[in-house]
């Protein structure tokens, strides 16, 4: 990290602050800096991303960029002089305050502190390096959700992806909310390599997150105890599979010394029992459109619950949030419009115009613009999740015991807490329900299991209420106080483990290879030396140089994240299939794709070997022969085959 | 005359004669056109934070110095597990148990090996606002900035080595021993032998430390002594004592020329130093006994009283806790009370770190390390600070009229340093940061004064000066900082200095690594001759196969892919490779230049760094540098520069000399 990084996380946190002002509500320091971190995050990418497309990805359209956000933030500052200043020394007056003091920020300097630790760590140990001088992933989110959004920043960093393409399906527009990731391509020009980016900018995020969680809380209950336990179980959610797992099977096989080397995931057993995963090793490291999507969430409704009663400026700012959502995080940008039309229900006042309309305006056509070539394919109405479609049966024994096993009690506990609020408040969030009815009546995507993602926003919108029931038995007497540690460690225990399993690093069978030398050979050459608007043949597995390292554009990245995306990999499966085993019609995929480049690697050799093939297959006997190699060290060869475009 | 309360209180400590009154943090810059938001927080933060960036730009950047690579490489041992044991050739395991954290935390690299460094300086940076009613609003302000922007102080921030680290934790011990001695708190001694423990397992150089203020304890004491008020004194309120100012300079300075003149005297140390004990002990001595003859309650005396006012518990809680402090860091958190087992640290870990220490240092007292000349600092240290020095100059002034606590504390510790440090056998660059500091603290205190005469008919050239000395300051701080801080015409850059193809390399021998694991399945094979092994021993940590060797005239050359070697093996080694291709290299360089040459050798120096040839006829004065030749197998080399085809290698960027010391590569490079 370069000081030309620091200074532009610095910007990024002023232009969001500055934004901030030019809401009605009065908001804290933190809750300024902590929203901002978000709110300046995508106003910079924003920005940046007009700036990159007009004049490329450099330095210098980073900086104009920034400082042009800065220039929009500056109506911020200007549009309430002195209210920062007064918000400065008030701050400064609660600093000098006893931590006990419910005004004292101390606790959420403490939590910030916390997730500093973690944050910093989990993702300093996201890539290693390997001896034959290739790069190791130190997470299962790095070697596996990570592998598409190394490509998709890269195709920003390096590739020049612009107007946006889906960097691992040729010829596809980006149906995803890539904005996080183009977010991270904006550091290369300022000096990190594109994992150094990946890493940097989900760390501003992530240490931001728990405190941005605790301060909106805060605004709904007004509870310190609460918010800090609403902070603790949404982020160690993660089902109660550790109390078994755990207390009774390794923890008694082989004692405490099994902290310093956990055998498992507690909340993620390969979808087999546990179809939701813990939110931090789950959704907040590996989908990383959720750095910002959770916390929009939150700093959105908060701040729409605090203008209940004032003018429409508030509502306007979270409806441009919220319009812009779906480039971030398409689900938060659900998730607000729903809560925002049952709010708006509630109150019926005509502020929510100016909610609605900007929201609808951006938001529905950027939707529109993202929505999958494959349509409704793979949706279908289905009772019970997965009970079903894994394991679990569709009987009501393994619905009740699906459900205490992904969420232990946090369900009822959820409507225990709701119950014991105010009415306002419960009225209002009563709709969060309707994010596990989603997920139970019907199959949205095309893999069944992406329905965990409306679950977990329940789990982050329910957090609130389940702090606020334990926070209330803690208060009460001692057999409640036992009572209520006994449910947090219920609910905690095992995300605990998970992120504990994390941070610690040395989980089998973690650090595991992720690009071989070999690779990074490959893709540094195709880095540096091809045109960034080429497209490669490449194989569809999980992780490819030609993606990760250089961002070019391929025919097919992985199959299971392009089914995800809805895009149509097994016909690109094959067509791979026709191009490496040189069949009939191979030529027209190269047409049809505007294929550059073939790469014949050991991936793409033992990928596309067809099952009847002699032993001594090799494509490499036909590609020497018809296209010019341009490539060839170790393994890899790469063959010129625009001479077969037409 | 310097007062305690009777007993440690945590209130406010009471305004003390000859001290500013107590300033607080929200007062504004004495003047009636300062803007509201100048406040000496403000600038006191604005500074201390432009202090901490400009440690942290670019940190990674300079390739690392010999030292600095064996630092970061016994940090990582310690994170790997593989740590022996303190070791006093190379200092204090704290550091490293502090740097191994970081690389835990977040990461292994040349920055993070650094940070400790560059935090500990900018902790530095903040450290003299504890001082403001002693330095003044002005004077604070300055003294922060100052030490913000010295080039020394900046320099040595940015280097990975103990100096930074040990020069926080002698700040901080000299902080509380002022505060000890002012208003004592209970927690003052054990926050004080904490401090001591702590420097010692950070370098051996506390016993400096101890020596200069143990001196200073017993002048100070003297004082007091003679002060103090008797029985008859006490009653009607008058004092016919001697004059407190004269009391106070003469034995501030006859302290510190009996101290120079005992370094200096030529007799074995320990017989010198012993002669000066005993002066200061009868000194001492006779000033009890004239307190007793004229009726002072020893009790009342401030020193006595200080120590007195802590309760025994405290003071034996102080003891225990360092003892365990000291029991802790020296046996690696209790894993490893065997110790080294090195021919330095033979005994086991605490005996090490009691004695071992102890007897290093000692030992290197008679030798002869880095620069031989006594004068080296008095050369050095204006060479980059003058400007600062001539502040200090007025500050020093102030103190000798005004001779407050805090004035002699700083003058002391300065002068004594200095003279500490020039007498003792090791003479390095990153040494004249511990004599400084305490300088360009006392040069805010200068800045001070200037500023209270700002009516005086010398404003305007005064402020001149000052105008362009600051601007020089920070102009060479920026040029040795981050432009020419890996340069040997800096003088700051000691032997041990890589050049910037080390780092390259370093990069090139893992995309070697790479190409011959591609290319035939297997890793490289490299061989680094001992004579130029650091800092690639740290570069090099994470390569897949051993890359140390001792070579020399008499041995076979290595099979290895690639071969380093110092020039005077070239000959040897070089002769009996057939299949390789030769590569000129360049592993350390330095410059040592006679310092008694004309001004005129001075001002090109100053004015853009030109070195200059002692000599007409002999070049040694010139900077210098190790060359060897590196060997790569051919049939390797073509396989790396068929991969690099087509693209622009970042080539090492050598500095250009100019003058009498033009370096031959450069000139034929721009010819």
């Amino acid at each position: 990290m370069n000081l030309l990084v620091v200074l532009f996380i610095v910007a990024l946190v002023a232009v969001g602050y500055g934004l901030t002002l030019l809401v009605d509500v009065e908001l804290t320091v933190e809750e300024r800096v902590l929203y901002g971190v978000v709110i300046g995050t995508m106003a910079v990418s924003i920005v940046g991303f007009a700036a990159a497309w007009w004049a490329g990805m450099s330095r210098a359209s980073i900086v104009v960029a920034t400082v042009f956000s800065l220039g929009v933030s500056g109506f911020g500052w200007r549009h309430r002089p002195g209210r920062w200043a007064r918000e400065r020394d008030d701050f400064r007056r609660r600093m000098r305050l006893s931590p006990r003091h419910p005004d004292s920020p101390v606790p959420l300097l403490a939590i910030l502190a916390v997730s500093t630790v973690v944050s910093v760590r989990i993702l300093d140990i996201a890539y290693g390096t390997t001896p034959d001088g290739g790069i190791s992933a130190g997470h299962l989110s790095t070697f596996g959700d990570w592998s598409a959004h190394l490509a998709y920043a890269a195709s920003f960093a390096h590739a020049e992806n612009f107007p946006p393409e889906l960097p691992t399906a040729a010829g596809e527009s980006f149906a995803y909310h890539f904005g996080v990731d183009f977010f991270s391509a904006m550091f290369v020009p300022l000096g990190l390599s594109v994992q150094g980016s990946l890493q940097v900018s989900s760390a501003i995020l992530v240490v931001a997150f728990p405190g941005i969680m605790y301060v909106a809380t805060q605004r709904f209950l007004a509870n310190r105890l609460a918010s800090t336990l609403a902070v603790t179980v949404f982020l160690a959610a993660g089902g109660t599979a550790a109390l078994y797992r755990f207390i009774f099977v390794d923890l008694i096989e082989q004692g405490p010394s099994v902290l310093a080397n956990l055998p498992r995931s507690y909340a993620f057993d390969g979808f087999d029992r546990n179809w939701l995963d813990n939110p931090v090793t789950g959704f907040l490291y590996p989908q990383r459109p959720t750095m910002i999507g959770f916390a929009a969430v939150l700093f959105g409704l908060a701040m729409l619950w605090q203008a209940r009663e004032d003018g429409h400026r508030t509502h306007l700012f979270v409806g441009l949030v919220t319009g812009v959502m779906p480039i971030f995080h398409v689900f938060a940008f659900g998730v607000l419009m729903g809560m925002g039309t049952v709010w708006a229900l509630i109150e019926r006042t005509r502020r929510w115009f100016w909610f609605h309309v900007p929201a609808l305006a951006i938001g529905a056509p950027i939707v529109i613009w993202q929505l999958p070539e494959r349509g409704a394919e793979g949706r279908e109405w289905h009772l019970g999740w997965m009970l079903g479609k894994s394991r679990w049966d569709q009987t009501l024994p393994d619905f009740v015991w699906f459900w205490l096993l992904n969420t232990g009690l946090f369900i009822p506990l959820v409507v225990a807490g709701l119950v014991a609020v105010g009415p306002g408040l419960r009225l209002r969030f009563l709709p969060i329900f309707g994010l596990l009815l989603v997920a139970n009546v019907g199959i949205w995507h095309f893999w069944a299991g992406n329905n965990a993602k409306y679950v977990v926003f329940f789990l982050l919108l329910g957090a609130p209420f389940v702090g606020a029931f334990l926070a209330d038995w803690i208060r009460r007497d001692a057999y409640l106080r036992f009572g209520a540690l006994a449910l947090l460690v219920s609910l905690t225990l095992s995300g605990a483990l998970d992120i504990w399993r994390a941070f610690e690093g040395t989980a089998d069978p973690y650090p595991v290879p992720y690009l071989s030398g070999d690779d990074v050979l490959v893709g540094e050459w195709v880095r540096d030396t091809t045109e960034p608007d080429a497209v490669f043949a490449s194989a569809n597995n999980n992780v490819h140089p030609v993606r990760a390292i250089a961002g070019r554009t391929v025919v097919s990245g992985a199959a299971g994240r392009l089914n995800d995306l809805g895009v149509d990999w097994l016909q690109r499966d094959a067509d791979l299939r026709t191009l490496y085993g040189v069949n009939e019609g191979f030529d027209a995929v190269i047409d049809e794709y505007d294929i550059d480049y073939l790469v014949l690697g050991p991936e793409e050799r033992r990928a596309f070997r067809p099952p009847d093939a002699p032993a001594d297959w090799d494509p490499a006997i036909f590609w020497d022969a018809a296209a010019p190699v341009v490539y060839d060290i170790g393994g890899y060869k790469i063959y010129d085959v625009r001479a077969f475009q037409t | 005359m310097t007062s305690v309360p009777a007993a440690p209180t945590d209130a406010p400590p009471e305004p003390i004669p000859g001290q500013l009154p107590l300033i607080a943090m929200d007062d504004r810059a004495p003047s009636a056109r300062t803007p509201r938001w100048l406040t000496l927080r403000n600038a006191v933060i604005a500074l201390v934070v432009l202090g901490l960036a400009a440690r942290l730009a670019s940190l990674g950047a300079r390739p690392l110095h010999h030292d600095e690579s064996l630092d970061a490489w016994f940090s990582w041992r310690v994170l790997e597990g593989t740590y022996d044991g303190y070791d006093p050739v190379y200092h204090g395991p704290l550091r490293f148990y502090v740097t191994a954290a970081i690389f835990w935390l977040i990461g292994e690299s040349e920055i993070t090996a650094r940070l400790l460094a560059a935090v500990s300086g900018a902790v530095v940076v903040a450290l003299p606002v504890l001082w403001r009613r002693d330095l003044g609003s002005v004077g604070t302000v300055a003294a922060v900035a100052l030490v913000a922007i010295s080039p020394s102080l900046l320099y040595f921030s940015r280097v990975g080595r103990e100096d930074s680290f040990f020069l926080l934790l002698t700040f901080l011990t000299v902080l509380v021993f002022v505060a000890f001695i002012r208003t004592p708190r209970v927690w003052h001694p054990m926050a004080l032998l904490c401090l001591l423990v702590a420097g010692l397992a950070v370098k051996e150089s506390v016993f400096i430390t101890i020596f200069v203020f143990g001196g200073f304890g017993m002048v100070l004491l003297t004082q007091e002594l003679l002060l103090a008020p008797g029985g008859a004194e006490h009653a009607t309120g008058d004092s016919r004592g001697p004059d407190p100012l004269t009391v106070r300079r003469v034995s501030l300075v006859a302290g510190l020329v009996l101290m120079i003149l005992a370094l200096f005297w030529g007799e074995p140390i320990f017989r010198s130093l012993g002669v000066y004990g005993l002066i200061l002990a009868v000194a001492l001595g006779w000033a009890a006994w004239n307190a007793t003859t004229r009726g002072v309650e020893l009790r009342e005396v401030p020193v006595l009283r200080s120590v007195l006012a802590v309760p025994v518990s405290w003071w034996l809680t102080a003891v225990w806790t360092s003892i365990l402090l000291f029991i802790t860091l020296f046996t690696e958190f209790f894993t490893n009370f065997s110790g080294a087992g090195t021919e330095s640290a033979p005994y086991g870990s605490i005996e090490n770190g009691l004695r071992a220490g102890f007897e290093y240092w000692r030992g290197e007292q008679d030798t002869v390390r880095g620069d031989a000349r006594w004068q080296y600092y008095l050369a050095i240290i204006p060479a980059y600070e003058w400007f600062l020095l001539g502040l200090s100059t007025v500050g020093i002034g102030r103190v000798l009229r005004r001779p407050t606590l805090v004035g002699q504390t700083l003058v002391w510790w300065g002068v004594a340093s200095f003279a500490v440090h020039s007498w003792a056998g090791e003479r390095m660059p990153w040494l004249l940061i511990h004599p400084l500091l305490p300088f360009v603290i006392l040069a805010g205190l200068g800045v001070q004064v200037l500023w209270e005469h700002r009516d005086s008919a010398w404003r305007l050239p005064v402020a001149l000066v000052a105008t362009a000395g600051l601007v020089w300051t920070l102009m060479t701080a920026y040029q040795a900082a981050y432009e020419r801080g890996g340069e040997p015409q800096e003088l700051l850059v000691q032997a041990g200095q890589a050049t910037p193809e080390v780092p390259e390399w370093v990069d090139r021998l893992y995309l070697l690594d790479r190409l011959m694991m591609a290319e035939e399945g297997r890793h490289l094979t490299v061989s680094i001759d001992s004579d130029v092994y650091w800092p690639y021993g740290w570069y090099l940590r994470d390569f897949p196969t051993g890359t140390f060797a001792v070579l020399d005239t008499d041995s076979e050359a290595p099979d290895s892919d690639v071969i380093f070697v110092p020039h005077w093996e070239q000959a040897a080694i070089g002769g009996q490779l057939i299949g390789y291709t030769t590569l000129p290299y360049e592993h350390r360089w330095w410059w040592v230049p006679d310092f008694d040459v004309g001004p005129g050798e001075w001002g090109r120096w100053l004015w853009d760094r030109q070195p200059w040839d002692g000599s007409a006829d002999d070049p040694s004065d010139c900077p210098g540098s190790l060359v060897g030749e590196v060997y790569i197998r051919d049939s390797l080399y073509e396989l790396e520069q068929r991969y690099l085809a087509g693209r622009d290698p970042d080539g090492a960027d050598k500095p250009d000399y100019g003058g009498p010391c033009q370096r031959p590569d450069v000139a034929a490079s721009e010819g």
